[in-house]
């Protein structure tokens, strides 16, 4: 950055501040906005989901990672929670607080032997270890109910709310995403965050200097696997029925294609890409296959166009029009204007 | 377990193994070679044999001749590929390549699915009969399948390790800065490799339609073999690729037969996860950057 | 900066899914020139089942064209126009209830079609509290059908009606048959048909030896092919299985020396067994399969799924009758408003001239409900790679069904 767009931010700080407060208001009022119009609030709350599992999905990749067994980790927090319900009675507040336990434990003991891979091998080695957790709930058709899925997954109570009522399910699962996209948030601004960036760009020369990267490494994924367990538990919640097909590659896959879309360098990268491909998807629904090669369309236009994501867009806008003065970063490519030089 | 039982298994673990074999070479030839992903492999070999398909089975036109007609399609659709989408993502992180083959999967198949229907079709098998060996069955059309996907697993171990193209291959693949000190052309080695990697998915996507079925939606079956094999032998490895394989292969038979289906997808699986552990570069593969 | 990227995202986040509900209100009520019943498709149109619910589809939508030419449905004194609004469910459950509270709650339709197991599930939660008739192809979730699922038609016969048209048949052709073994895809569907089939074979007399379920990723049959002959059964049957994993089984079964015959309901495709058995395909039983068109209806329906979608699906034909009985039963009952009513009528509706034949909704002691569909069945046979029409009867059902 220059001394003049350095000089712009600056000023205009709290101009932010004051506007990302209206933001979360308009988010708070949304359901009353739209005069609580059932299916948009459905839809609102599959973006809310799709929005957790981008996020959680970048943070891996904040570390230079991409995980495929990130919707295995979603099924075990759904399955955790269903299960508590459906045997032990124990409503959602136990059931997405173990849900997180189990995926968090078990991501910490799977990243292990997983962080000796490399690169691709590592997202072959995630793939397998997503099948393996999917292939596990089919299997055990007694205790997991196999391939025919959970039923009855009842939303919760909380005093006098019924979470069976969509709108204050749409609340429920507004907070879930407010605090992960917040604690990736944080996390991506603190020192952490910064050795997540260094360990990307150059593992062993950070090795080098002193950071322990399969601390970090290990940490990261499994935070971000906690996160998507707890999505799985609102999401068991919400449906009310789950079985293993909803937890296979393809949600891992369309998470990154959100990441992809959305932009790499923040975290507004997953949140852009991820709602506005969920309402892409829901708007595209009547057309058959040619959906999906819409997606896969956008999916190449945005990797050679648009390498910054979506969330590149406001900043391309104003280089164009204020006419600010190409410095060398510029020019090479949107990433490096945040001095962080990703490629 | 009756000896007949066992040479049963052990042959379809042989057949398996090469035709799994087969389709993970060309993947291991693209990784080694280019270091990108090349997720969209088992849509190249889906068209592959959609074209046998209509050569043979709606045009009525010689099989063998259609096979290679598939091959060589398919090898300048592969270079295309490669000199419009990957080329300028050459240098990138592996993420992009990941990502517009995970684009290239949603609409190869998707536009597949729209032409050429959901509806199962079969190429019609250019042999028929079959022997007995050791109380058996082995059907003529197997054996020729098992034996040609040999022929061109070691005809490419052969043209890796003895010809001149197969050496610029190897040293890109090793070394690519060096490779271009020592004046070889790079980028005509990337579309080279990716175009015969391509097309020797088409000839596996071919045998196989022949043995079992076609569909436009069978690309993904068998991306995902060919990438367990490949990870499970190393990337770039074709000695790898053909073990992986067999591994793969035989798990496949035996576990199905003698426990269930879902066994064995499991243990290969397991197997995998395993190997990694243990070898985190596959088993003949090289460190990665 | 980075705050900047969060705000616009918020932003955008919100400014589209405003805008995505202002557009999405759709159509303003009181329709003024045509009165219009509108009918929904919640129908997998990608995915695994991408083939049966594109078919259902164009059945549906073939019908309702037909009908509203012929003048639309008579309630009292108005003709009333069908209009069809489909979407995908993409094989997903957790979609198949996306797309049921877009048709029930945006659509505001009143009934809907649907296809295969995994749609159904994710749409009958929401479409049976909210009174919603459902007309569906579904051979799995027994316990999510019956009394207590009064809207819920399943107008496909499921393997266990089939069996009772086709196997009266094959044990008159094939009188050596006394033991039979299942393979069947390792889902709901594949564990239900085989319950059926288990009733089934306890009816007629023929012994169980077992059951075997395939992974949908199967690439080779061989292995699990060489697991059943060694129980060596008198007859293979499989189900619910596409023509072509049916066609791979068949080939593996007669390769391996299998002489029986291997029975298939809902292969519904003989080219497909044909082009890949080749020479291995004899003794293949195909209920409910039609391949060359017989009566006028069905040559009719034929020349319009040409002209209308460029080829004809032979599925499509066992599910065009749905839409006529639909259109029967508003007429019958005198509203389509009244969903309850209308369901009344329809369990009581009998066709006479369908694709099928005769077309009428049965199962009051089997399931405790006139629910189930039941047409005539056409059994097609193919012996030596040759297909023909073998029988046509309609399910002789036991007593008390």
């Amino acid at each position: 950055m220059n001394d003049q767009s350095k000089a712009i931010s600056r000023r205009g700080a709290w101009r932010f501040v004051l506007l990302w407060i209206v933001g979360i208001a308009i988010l708070l009022a949304f359901p009353f906005i739209i005069a609580q119009e059932r299916y948009v609030l459905h839809v609102a709350i599959v973006v809310f989901f799709n929005i957790c599992l981008a996020t959680s999905m970048w943070l891996i990749w904040s570390l230079g990672f991409v995980s495929f067994a990130h919707a295995g980790f979603m099924g075990v927090g759904a399955y955790t929670s269903a299960l508590l319900l459906i045997r032990l009675g124990l409503p959602l507040w136990v059931g997405v607080w173990a849900g997180a336990l189990v995926g968090g434990v078990l991501a910490l003991v799977v990243s292990l032997p997983l962080m000796r891979t490399r690169a691709v091998y590592f997202f072959m080695a995630s793939w397998a270890v997503g099948e393996v957790i999917k292939r596990i709930f089919a299997y055990y058709r007694g205790f997991f109910g196999g391939w025919e899925g959970l039923f009855k997954i009842r939303p919760p109570r909380l005093g006098p709310i019924d979470f069976a009522n969509r709108t204050a399910y749409y609340y429920l699962a507004l907070v879930l995403m407010v605090l992960i996209v917040l604690a990736v948030y944080r996390l991506n601004k603190t020192r952490t965050g910064w050795i997540f960036w260094s360990l990307h760009e150059a593992e062993i020369l950070s090795s080098h200097v002193g950071i322990h990267a399969l601390k970090y490494k290990a940490g990261a994924f499994a935070i971000a696997s906690t996160m998507a367990a707890m999505t799985g538990a609102l999401f068991a919640h919400y449906h009310g029925y789950i079985n293993p097909k909803s937890f296979d590659i393809w949600t891992s896959e369309f998470a990154l294609v959100h990441i992809i879309v959305g932009g790499l360098s923040t975290v507004a990268g997953p949140v852009l890409g991820a709602s506005i491909l969920t309402i892409i998807d829901e708007l595209l629904r009547p057309t058959e296959f040619y959906r999906i090669i819409i997606f896969g369309v956008i999916l190449i236009l945005t990797v050679l166009f648009l390498p910054g994501g979506l969330e590149s867009i406001p900043k391309r806008l104003r280089l164009r029009l204020w006419k600010l003065p190409e410095d060398k970063d510029t020019r090479k490519s949107i990433f490096s204007v945040f001095g962080k030089g990703r490629k | 377990m009756t000896v007949q039982l066992l040479v049963q298994m052990t042959m379809t673990g042989v057949t398996l193994g090469l035709i799994y074999g087969l389709i993970a070479i060309g993947l291991t030839l693209i990784f080694g070679v280019m270091r990108i992903i090349q997720y969209a492999h088992g849509e190249i070999y889906m068209l592959g044999a959609y074209i046998l398909y209509y050569w043979f089975d709606v045009l009525k036109l010689p099989y063998w001749a259609g096979f290679v007609v598939s091959a060589l399609v398919i090898f300048f659709f592969g270079a295309g590929l490669q000199l419009l989408l990957f080329r300028p993502l050459h240098g990138k992180e592996m993420l992009y390549s990941l990502a517009v083959s995970l684009a290239l999967i949603f609409i190869i198949s998707s536009a597949g699915l729209i032409f050429f229907r959901p509806v199962g079709r079969g190429i019609s098998s250019f042999v028929t009969g079959q022997i007995q060996i050791a109380g058996a069955e082995w059907t003529y059309e197997r054996m020729v399948i098992a034996g040609i996907s040999l022929v061109l697993i070691l005809a490419l171990w052969f043209l890796l390790q003895r010809t001149k193209i197969g050496l610029a291959m190897r040293a890109v693949a090793e070394d690519p800065e060096t490779a271009g000190l020592q004046g070889i052309n790079n980028r005509r080695i990337h579309w080279i490799a990716m175009g015969l990697g391509s097309a020797l998915a088409a000839m596996a996507g071919c045998l196989f339609g022949t043995l079992m079925w076609i569909l436009p939606s069978m690309g993904f079956l068998a991306t995902i073999k060919a990438f367990m094999i490949v990870i499970m032998g190393g990337l770039g490895s074709v000695p790898g690729a053909l073990v992986g394989g067999f591994i793969l292969g035989f798990i496949d038979s035996f576990l199905t037969t003698l426990a269930t289906s879902e066994m064995a997808y499991i243990f290969g699986f397991i197997v995998i996860f395993v190997i990694l552990v243990f070898k985190p570069s596959g088993l003949f593969g090289q460190e990665w950057e | 900066m980075r705050k900047a990227m969060m705000l616009f995202a918020g932003l955008l986040v919100l400014a589209v899914l405003v805008g995505f509900s202002a557009c999405s209100r759709g159509t303003p009520s009181g329709m003024i020139q045509d009165k219009i019943i509108k009918i929904g498709g919640c129908v997998p149109l990608t995915g695994g089942s991408a083939y049966w619910g594109i078919c259902t589809d164009q059945a549906w939508k073939d019908g309702a064209e037909v009908i509203n030419a012929r003048g639309g449905v008579k309630i009292g004194k108005d003709a009333y126009k069908l209009q069809i609004i489909s979407y995908d469910t993409k094989t997903s459950t957790p979609d198949a209830q996306t797309v049921t509270k877009r048709l029930i709650e945006q659509d505001k339709v009143k009934y809907i079609f649907n296809q295969a197991a995994a749609s159904t599930v994710g749409m009958l939660e929401i479409s049976e509290p909210a009174k919603v008739l459902s007309s569906v192809a579904c051979w799995g979730y027994l316990e999510m059908y019956g009394k207590d699922y009064y809207y819920h038609f399943r107008s496909e016969m499921s393997d266990y009606e089939q069996g009772f048209a086709y196997i009266p048949y094959m044990k008159a052709k094939y009188p050596g048959v006394k033991t039979a073994v299942f393979i069947g895809p390792d889902d709901k569907d594949g564990y239900d048909c085989y319950y059926s089939y288990q009733r089934l074979m306890k009816y007629y007399g023929i012994q169980d030896l077992g059951v075997e379920y395939f992974q949908w990723d199967t690439v080779d049959f061989y292995p699990l092919v060489t697991k059943l002959l060694q129980k060596k059964p008198d007859w293979i049957i499989t189900s619910p299985t596409p023509p072509q994993q049916t066609a791979s089984i068949v080939k593996a079964a007669r390769e391996m020396g299998f002489k029986g015959p291997v029975a298939s309901p809902g292969a519904s495709e003989t080219k497909t067994i044909l082009e890949v058995c080749g020479e291995q395909a004899d003794k293949v039983v195909l209920p409910v399969t039609i391949e060359a068109m017989q009566t006028q209806v069905q040559k009719d329906l034929a020349e319009r799924f040409a002209k209308r979608f460029g080829n004809f699906n032979l599925y499509a034909g066992n599910l065009s009758w749905w839409v006529y009985a639909l259109a029967e039963a508003f007429e019958k009952a005198g509203t389509a408003e009244d969903t309850t009513k209308v369901a009344a009528a329809l369990g009581d509706v009998v066709l006479k001239d369908t694709f099928f034949g005769t077309a009428r909704y049965g199962g009051e002691g089997a399931y405790g409900i006139k629910r189930q569909g039941l047409y005539d069945c056409y059994t097609t046979v193919i012996e030596n790679q040759k297909p023909f029409l073998a029988d046509v009867r309609f399910p002789e059902l036991p007593p008390g069904y």
